[in-house]
């Protein structure tokens, strides 16, 4: 990697941290294991930079690297997730907590694959086919696992606006 | 929809600070590479000393008057010194024996050796094909892209290049048909008199035979491995004649090859995969063998 290089890579890792961060964080709930998939997709970022930063849509090999990084911790035994009743108490303004765990919940009772769907659809705001294309599978894949995810999700934020109000 | 969206972006409205910091995840970076480019160059390292050793250890098995291969006289390790190889032999400079070559190196000039093991090598493998259809026919052609073969070729369409009569003769080529191609590598070099080839393994993998006119044939399929666990599975067919002129003929063919990829920066190696270029050899070891025991593939015409 000439130093040209490193300096572009290096900008683009300041500008997209944040952004790369917060969709980690949708996919596995935890910050720390987002930092580690982050740092992982970072470096193989780094290891293809060359190709990668010709592409059209940098953006997109970046993600579905994130989302292989996901996938693959998920599959390491250690990295199982425990089944619990709710997530643990966090310090925030008292209006929100109730929307963000209820969401941060019902993601993290969604399948894999569904939970991703939802993020990439409804956080990314990629459309069906761009999501189909980062998960490699097919439109009509994406179209149902939303339909599915949505359905789930939708009961649990309508009961949170109700309290709410 | 938009309050999913909206929900989400909540959620992570107030991240905690990151604990990736960039400077370190370059530093890391770049070590990965450093470790993957020594990865790399050992792995190759090892592989072309697990086949120097293979091929070179073969006629060290030789009997009661054989004579193993380094040892003084040999001829291997430095055809035109008996004495051994010299510690001091400057690299790239071509060693001056200080003694005259053993009468038993071949004296034919490498300029009408080259064409006539061509001619031969050619008319045997149109022979091992005679009568069938054009399709079953491999095309054979010489590997050009073969980078560790950097050290001369002969020309175009001439399939033997020249290592010097006194090391012998070196050809890689490709067969190419409807599956795929593998990769050929014909060696001759002449042995003292009194040689002697074996397996190198005893398991019964390896055949031995002594044909009537005092021709030993060994044939083998052996691994081709490297330090990298990524790079196990393939297999070399090896084939080796030693005539009784001293002429030392291997043929040694795969369908397996070991590709890196380009690396990050400019002239840098990535990582190295094996890749499956045939389902299988596209010949038996036994075509092998009556390709290596071909009258002309000789350096003593």
């Amino acid at each position: 990697m000439t130093a040209a290089e490193e300096a572009a890579f290096r900008e683009y890792v300041v500008h997209r941290m944040d952004g790369l961060r917060r969709l980690a964080y949708l996919l596995c709930g935890d910050w720390h294991t987002a930092d580690d998939l982050v740092s992982v997709a970072l470096l193989k970022l780094m290891r293809h930079w060359r190709r990668v930063s010709a592409m059209e849509q940098p953006d997109a090999y970046v993600r579905r690297m994130l989302l292989r990084a996901w996938l693959d911790e998920r599959r390491r035994p250690w990295r199982r997730e425990f089944p619990a009743e709710a997530l643990p108490d966090r310090a925030g303004d008292p209006v929100d907590v109730a929307t963000r765990l209820s969401m941060l919940a019902q993601l993290a009772e969604l399948p894999p694959r569904r939970r991703a769907v939802v993020v990439l659809r409804y956080f990314c705001d990629l459309s069906v086919e761009e999501t189909a294309q980062t998960l490699g599978c097919s439109s009509g894949t994406v179209k149902s696992q939303t339909a599915r995810a949505l359905e789930a999700l939708r009961d649990r934020l309508v009961g949170v606006s109700t309290v709410e109000d | 929809m938009d309050e999913i969206g909206e929900a989400l972006r909540r959620a992570v409205a107030d991240p905690p600070p990151s604990g990736i910091e960039v400077d370190a995840l370059i530093d890391r970076g770049h070590r990965a590479a450093r470790r993957r480019r020594w990865t790399t160059a050992a792995g190759v390292c090892a592989a072309a000393a697990v086949v120097l050793l293979g091929i070179a250890s073969v006629p060290a098995l030789s009997g009661p008057g054989g004579v193993p291969v380094g040892a003084p006289g040999s001829g291997s390790a430095t055809p035109s010194d008996p004495g051994g190889t010299p510690s001091d032999w400057p690299s790239g400079k071509p060693y001056q024996s200080p003694q005259p070559p053993p009468t038993w190196l071949p004296t034919e000039p490498a300029a009408r050796a080259v064409p006539r093991l061509d001619t031969a090598f050619s008319r045997a493998m149109s022979a091992l094909y005679a009568g069938q259809p054009a399709g079953r026919v491999p095309v054979f052609s010489p590997a050009l892209d073969g980078s560790s073969w950097s050290d001369g070729l002969g020309g175009p369409g001439v399939v033997f290049f020249v290592g010097g009569p006194e090391a012998g003769y070196k050809a890689l080529l490709r067969l190419t048909d409807a599956q795929g191609y593998s990769t050929v590598t014909v060696i001759l070099a002449p042995n003292p008199p009194g040689s002697k080839i074996g397996c190198a393994r005893t398991d019964s993998a390896c055949q031995y035979t002594v044909q009537p006119d005092g021709t030993a044939v060994v044939r083998d399929i052996v691994p081709l491995t490297v330090a990298s666990a990524d790079l196990t599975g393939g297999h070399m067919s090896i084939v080796e004649v030693l005539r009784p002129d001293g002429t030392h003929v291997t043929i040694i063919e795969t369908s397996d090859e070991i590709r890196t990829d380009p690396g990050t920066a400019p002239g840098s190696k990535g990582p190295s995969h094996l890749v499956r270029t045939r389902p299988a050899p596209t010949l038996t070891l036994d075509q092998l063998a009556r390709l290596a025991v071909t009258a002309g593939l000789t350096l003593r015409p």
